[in-house]
């Protein structure tokens, strides 16, 4: 009788039923991805800690292990073992939070939202190998710390040595120099290794071929190594002006307080 | 030649720079940036032979906005070939993509594979609507009785029927020659947000069709705007069930109340000059 009554034969019913479903569905990715994001959340925090306490050690006030001159690492008070201890123990919870929604299909379907949290562990990771151990872990051994549950990507791996070389900047300019047993300033050695490791990534990193239409990461990568760049100057300058300076400094003189707080 | 001048650079580093680092790392990492680099080319490649024929599917279909709803059936059967060789396209896709973890490159033919699925469900739906057109209009003053046994002999077949004219994510991988979105599987498929979004490009396609079927009406008989108004509200309340997050999904799925507007306005017209009765 009327023209609606021919459409009338769809059923309501079963539209409802089928966008359920469909509901489940997306309601089980978006649980998965929340607590996804939230765990990356936690283990940036953590990460970030740990790097912040290290960046805290004097390396002038720390015993240093002195068997091997190339390798000399430095010891960490208990207090700040301790305190990382902690912190690595936070970041191992939040990873066995979402062991499970990273599993599988997950590893890379949440890639996006847990990638960040993995550069800045892997950030902490080689930050503290290399004042421990004098030595930048491989990406196998990155995997083999995180554990192997977990997917670290290449780029993840690459992201995050470029981000430690910002650490290590850092902690080259605030442990300088060291002033000898007659009173001479002189730059450090912890200084001139990390000014020599710093060019050689540089040479690395500058001679890749980054495909920027084709590379997820390749923008940010692009971004890291200008930031890479300016940390060699960075600490190049710093070692230069000291060694031309350096017997001229006065006491308490404190390196880079002429850089306006560019570190 | 690029590939050379890497390693010489390599060569360029001097012994003590090697004391605190695995310089394998730089070649490994340039061997990770070109391979990735190289995988991508590869599905970008097969997306354009995708897209290439989904354009050709979706210009034959798109005479529906110039044509009666009867000859509907008629055109869309003209894809026939096309669809086809865009299967064909898919299962290449579909066998590189499979030696990669699924959501890896996943973005890479996501938005080929959901303009892939809306002509699946565009066709279908023009199919099943010039079929209700001509059945309704074949002099028949009593239209219900035609089409309820149709109905009832669609009725326990698979979800499509159940809905009408919106064909099911099954169904649509089938045509595709891709496998349903099995969620935790690693396998090629086609996921349930593609499958969402080609619903709704569907409801954004209707909204323009009610328009267009107006203007192409034979005989005064305007039936075609009242079967998608029911049909997009009937998807629209479907929608409102799902919990969405402010994602891709969201902003799209916002979308349809436009088209619902649009074509209730079409509806309002109709019915004010009394060409359709409610």
């Amino acid at each position: 009788m009327s023209v609606s009554a021919s459409v009338a034969t769809i059923d309501r019913q079963t539209v409802t039923a089928l966008f359920s479903s469909f509901g489940s569905a997306l309601d089980a990715h978006h649980d998965a991805r929340d607590r996804v994001i939230k765990a990356s959340r936690d283990i940036t925090a953590a990460s970030k800690k740990i790097i912040f306490a290290l960046q805290r050690v004097k390396y002038v006030d720390a015993e240093i292990q002195r068997d091997d001159p190339n390798k000399a690492g430095i010891k960490l008070d208990s207090k700040i073992a301790g305190d990382i201890g902690g912190l690595e123990r936070k970041i191992t919870d939040a990873f066995g939070a979402v062991k499970d929604d990273l599993q599988g299909a997950g590893a890379w379907r949440y890639q996006r939202q847990i990638s960040g949290a993995i550069q800045e562990y892997i950030e902490a990771l080689l930050f503290r190998e290399y004042l421990m151990d004098r030595w930048i872990l491989s990406h196998k051994e990155v995997q083999k710390l995180v554990g192997h549950e977990f997917l670290v990507t290449y780029s993840d791996y690459i992201l995050g040595l470029l981000d430690t070389t910002g650490e290590l900047m850092r902690f080259a300019i605030t442990n300088l120099y060291d002033v000898t047993a007659s009173g001479v300033v002189q730059v450090s050695a912890i200084a001139k290794q990390i000014c020599q490791l710093l060019r050689t990534l540089r040479i690395g990193f500058s001679a890749l071929r980054v495909n920027s239409s084709s590379h997820t990461s390749s923008t940010e990568f692009v971004k890291k190594l200008n930031t890479l760049y300016n940390s060699v100057d960075k600490v190049e300058k710093a070692v230069y002006s000291l060694t031309v300076r350096g017997s001229e400094l006065p006491e308490g003189w404190i390196p880079g307080d002429d850089d306006d707080g560019r570190i | 030649m690029l590939l050379i001048s890497f390693h010489h650079t390599v060569h360029a580093f001097s012994a003590d720079m090697a004391s605190a680092m695995d310089l394998e790392i730089f070649n490994k990492c340039q061997d990770s940036i070109d391979r990735d680099s190289e995988i991508r080319e590869n599905i970008r490649n097969l997306t354009k032979v995708i897209d290439q024929h989904m354009r050709s599917i979706l210009s034959i279909l798109s005479t529906a906005h110039s044509t009666p709803s009867s000859s509907f059936p008629t055109f869309a059967a003209r894809t026939t070939k096309s669809f086809q060789f865009q299967k064909e396209a898919i299962q290449k896709l579909a066998s590189l993509a499979s030696q990669h973890p699924f959501y890896k490159y996943n973005a890479l033919w996501s938005r080929t594979l959901q303009n892939a699925a809306f002509a699946v469900l565009f066709r279908d739906w023009l199919v099943n609507e010039g079929n209700a057109y001509i059945a309704y209009h074949s002099g028949s003053s009593k239209p219900e009785e035609r089409d309820e046994p149709t109905e009832t002999s669609k009725e326990n077949d698979d979800v499509r029927s159940k809905v009408g004219q919106l064909t099911s994510l099954e169904r649509v991988c089938e045509t595709l020659g891709v496998k349903p979105g099995l969620e935790d599987e690693n396998t090629f498929h086609l996921t349930l947000e593609e499958y969402l979004q080609a619903t709704i490009s569907l409801i954004n396609e209707l909204s323009r069709l009610a328009l267009n079927s107006v203007i192409m009406t034979e005989n005064s008989n305007y039936s075609t705007p009242t079967r998608i108004n029911y049909f997009i509200k009937q998807l629209q309340a479907g929608f409102l069930i799902l919990n969405l997050k402010n994602d891709a999904l969201r902003s799209r799925v916002d979308s349809i109340k436009y088209d619902v507007k649009k074509v209730e306005e079409v509806i309002y017209d109709l019915s004010l000059r009394g060409l359709i009765r409610k």
